[in-house]
């Protein structure tokens, strides 16, 4: 949906028009769903907030003016949301072993590129984006998931352009090195030197 | 260049790189074929993110949102009349169009100053004006110096605002005056002149009334 057509449903939204609404949920909700269980893992949740975050297009039809893409904004006050959620967590173990394997297993042989582009699985990948910190899991949703780009990312995570390619670079060679030990593990893969 | 490398090619997988860019890329690719492993796994991982969609309906969250809507009513009507911008807003708009941010603000607060400067010296004008009218009658008195005139002198507890009444209800224009004398010259058309003398003598106000012809020479 562009962005004419959701200036246009919100213009409906502003006259309090429920069905404007409901197709404006339908089609951004999935998108920003899989946003913030992306982050929070946690399913009820996600729901909660992804409802609570269309509910302010409800309250507030008119702060969105169609500067950005309207997914993008949305995404910006799901974020406040979720960084909430975080802090009323109690500090968790979350990242187990990521810190262990981060970069201490620095393999740029290629061909370990080719076993995990043709070994990695689903679970694999969900697993290690779990391990990564908030800010490079979400680097990483927003590039390779939402398709955004460099400025857009940096806007989304209010930091500099550089602060997101470092990010990258960091969160790149943690996912590398945790695929390669969950493929170790599970024996699938001839990753000669990828284990410390 | 790997540095470089490094930094474009997750956004050469994900299609925003811009075209000089993703043609830098290309050019690396073909002068390292080894580098090839390397855009092959990111473009595995997106494919395993983008896949990896959460298995839940278009509604969901929906039902929690709406009850919401219906227990906490419609937004209040400021929130929803902003939808339609205000005029102010829609000139600030229209200004951003035609001048670079950066620029606006500065020059806003610099036209609104020129303008409340502009404000000051129109309303002390105005405050102003009384005084130099009353220059301006004086000098055409002497002008326009054809009579008949009736020199007026007014007792020295008449207030201004009886004098004024007095000199419209007899249709009188003051044409010079008061001098140092305390004399009013005031024109009256000529068949009047009788009945406004009689008149302006029969006023508590007034001292005494003399016809003229000519008025007093300028100082």
């Amino acid at each position: 949906m562009d962005n004419d057509e959701v200036l246009r449903l919100l213009e409906r939204v502003g006259r309090a028009d429920e069905a404007a609404f409901r197709e404006l949920y339908r089609a951004f909700s999935r998108r920003l769903y899989a946003y913030v269980l992306r982050q929070l893992g946690d399913p009820a949740q996600a729901e909660e907030i992804v409802a609570d975050t269309l509910y302010e297009i409800w309250r507030h039809p008119a702060t969105f003016r169609g500067n950005s893409q309207f997914s993008t904004w949305l995404i910006g006050i799901a974020r406040n949301k979720v960084l909430m959620a975080f802090r009323s967590r109690k500090p968790d173990a979350k990242h187990e072993d990521i810190d262990d394997v981060a970069e201490s297993v620095a393999n740029e042989d290629p061909s370990a590129f080719e076993i995990l582009a043709q070994q990695q699985r689903h679970e694999g990948v969900r697993d290690c984006m779990k391990k990564l910190s908030h800010e490079h899991r979400e680097c990483v949703h927003l590039v390779f998931y939402e398709g955004m780009p460099l400025a857009e990312v940096a806007s989304v995570q209010a930091c500099p352009e550089n602060t997101v390619k470092t990010r990258l670079f960091h969160a790149r060679q943690k996912l590398k090195n945790c695929l390669q030990l969950l493929l170790q593990r599970e024996g699938g893969g001839s990753l000669a030197g990828a284990a410390p | 260049m790997k540095s470089r490398f490094d930094e474009l090619l997750p956004f050469y997988v994900n299609g925003t790189l811009s075209n000089a860019d993703r043609a830098w890329v290309d050019g690396y690719l073909s002068e390292h074929p080894a580098a090839a492993a390397e855009l092959n796994w990111y473009q595995s991982l997106q494919t395993k993110l983008r896949e990896d969609v959460p298995a839940v309906s278009s509604e969901v969250g929906l039902e929690r949102a709406l009850r919401r809507i219906r227990t906490e009513g419609p937004a209040p009507q400021s929130a929803r009349r902003a939808a339609a911008p205000s005029t102010l807003e829609r000139l600030r708009d229209w200004f951003s169009t035609i001048v670079p941010q950066p620029v606006l603000r500065p020059a806003f607060a610099g036209a609104l100053a020129v303008v409340a400067l502009q404000t000051a010296v129109i309303v002390q004008l105005v405050v102003d004006r009384d005084d130099e009218s009353n220059q301006i009658r004086a000098i055409q008195g002497s002008v326009v110096d054809k009579g008949p005139y009736l020199k007026v002198n007014f007792k020295g507890d008449a207030r201004e605002a009886d004098i004024r009444m007095l000199l419209v209800e007899v249709h009188g224009s003051l044409a010079a005056g008061p001098g140092q004398l305390g004399d009013y010259y005031v024109r009256i058309p000529a068949q009047q002149l009788a009945a406004v003398t009689d008149r302006l003598k029969a006023s508590g106000i007034v001292d005494d009334v003399a016809v003229v012809d000519a008025l007093p020479p300028r100082p």
